[in-house]
């Protein structure tokens, strides 16, 4: 065993890496709004998209080493919020639809809120869950097909094709309406 | 055929979930808090387990959950070597000074695995309950689960000029291999055999200092992604 250890990846709290802490802390702080909208409207839940949220900036945090080599780190966020939220889908934790906890505030506009859930409705009965959070990271946020498909894992083909089923999907129940 | 007007009605259909007010975020203090609850519950459990079945505490059982090579009683070869719990000490005093609640407990220390090269690889727990590995380096986190299966720990003392790359790492039963590409590299798929518990991959003369594409490759013939946080390239 030599006499020095190097402390890398998988934890946050670890001494001697301040510097690439504070680095992911400015990044983090930078995306967190935007982050915090794309898990409110993925999960639905304002306290689960915030628990989700702090979840996220621990993962980043924990990969902060890797954070070198990645070149779209906005892209790599979301990736990781991305996961978090999925993650949390897949195991029920989902709560009461309250209209105010995907609001903020009991005062905000009824007329408004009934628009966001009846859009987050109509989201949550069209697509599934992975389909859902393509189609919010590329018309809510702006993300483009390869950088999903890096995000994801997915070829960008199959990113287009998910994506073109999404839109069909919802354009066709608009045109329903 | 969809084109580019559902592309725009698509935009437009969800512009208004550009209005959701964003959910609070605060660093670090907040997450600190929510960090601190973690070893509370821990010890709170282990108490309890104390109270039903009289095991002793400093075990650190959970840590090694379903690491065969680690439920071994402890013994004489377990005890870590005068520089190395120096050096865990120090490390204890400096979380104390700045304030970081954790402590690594020396005395659940139990020797995981020998590299090929002669030197031994110990896990310990501390205070949180995570499982920390101390070997070419060290890492702290969450104990395994089917989900992450393995640590990955991996080090090059002189990445510019070219150096031994070195990729370590503990699994839990059922692991039978891990692979991944060595960045910066070639992009060529590195598959190293889990013995015992226990990988490791050595790169002479390489400028690596990442590992992407990590997939543990089950016995079963299934392969999970123990970090899906770090993208694939």
């Amino acid at each position: 065993m030599s006499s020095g250890v190097t402390w890398s990846v998988r934890e946050a709290d670890v001494p001697g890496t301040a510097a690439a802490q504070q680095a992911v802390e400015a990044l983090f702080r930078a995306h967190a709004p935007e982050l915090g909208r794309y898990l409110v409207a993925m999960v639905r839940d304002r306290s689960l998209a915030e628990d989700l949220l702090q979840d996220t900036f621990c993962d980043a945090l924990r990969a902060r080493e890797r954070l070198g080599q990645v070149e779209n780190q906005r892209a790599w966020l979301y990736g990781i919020a991305r996961h978090r939220a999925l993650r949390a889908l897949r195991r029920g934790r989902r709560f009461q639809r309250a209209v105010e906890r995907l609001t903020g505030s009991r005062e905000a506009a009824q007329e408004a809120d009934e628009e966001l859930v009846a859009l987050l409705d109509l989201l949550d009965r069209e697509l599934a869950p992975d389909v859902r959070a393509l189609v919010l990271l590329r018309y809510v946020h702006g993300f483009q097909a390869e950088e999903l498909a890096e995000m994801t894992g997915l070829s960008p083909e199959a990113v287009r094709q998910r994506l073109s089923r999404g839109r069909a999907r919802l354009t066709a129940n608009e045109e329903e309406r | 055929m969809i084109g580019d007007s559902d592309d725009a009605k698509v935009t437009e259909l969800l512009a208004p979930l550009r209005t959701l007010e964003p959910v609070p975020f605060a660093v670090p203090e907040r997450a600190k808090r929510r960090r601190l609850r973690r070893p509370l519950l821990v010890a709170a459990v282990v108490v309890f387990a104390l109270a039903l079945t009289g095991v002793a505490i400093a075990n650190g059982v959970g840590a090694f959950d379903g690491i065969s090579a680690a439920q071994n009683t402890p013994t004489g070869a377990d005890i870590l070597p005068p520089g190395l719990l120096a050096q865990i000490e120090q490390m204890n005093a400096q979380n104390r000074k700045s304030g970081v609640p954790e402590q690594f407990l020396p005395d659940t220390a139990r020797v995981l695995a020998t590299t090929p090269a002669g030197s031994k690889v110990y896990g310990l727990t501390d205070t949180r309950g995570d499982l920390c590995l101390f070997g070419a380096a060290g890492s702290c986190g969450p104990p395994l689960s089917k989900h992450q299966p393995i640590t990955m720990t991996g080090s090059n003392p002189s990445p510019t000029i070219g150096a031994t790359f070195t990729t370590e790492g503990v699994a839990i039963d059922g692991v039978a291999a891990v692979s991944f590409t060595v960045a910066p590299g070639d992009g060529k798929v590195v598959t190293v055999p889990v013995k015992h518990n226990f990988y490791i991959y050595e790169e002479p003369n390489s400028h690596g200092v990442a590992e992407h594409c990590v997939v543990a490759h089950m016995a079963d013939g299934s392969t999970v992604n123990p970090f899906p946080e770090v993208p694939c390239p």
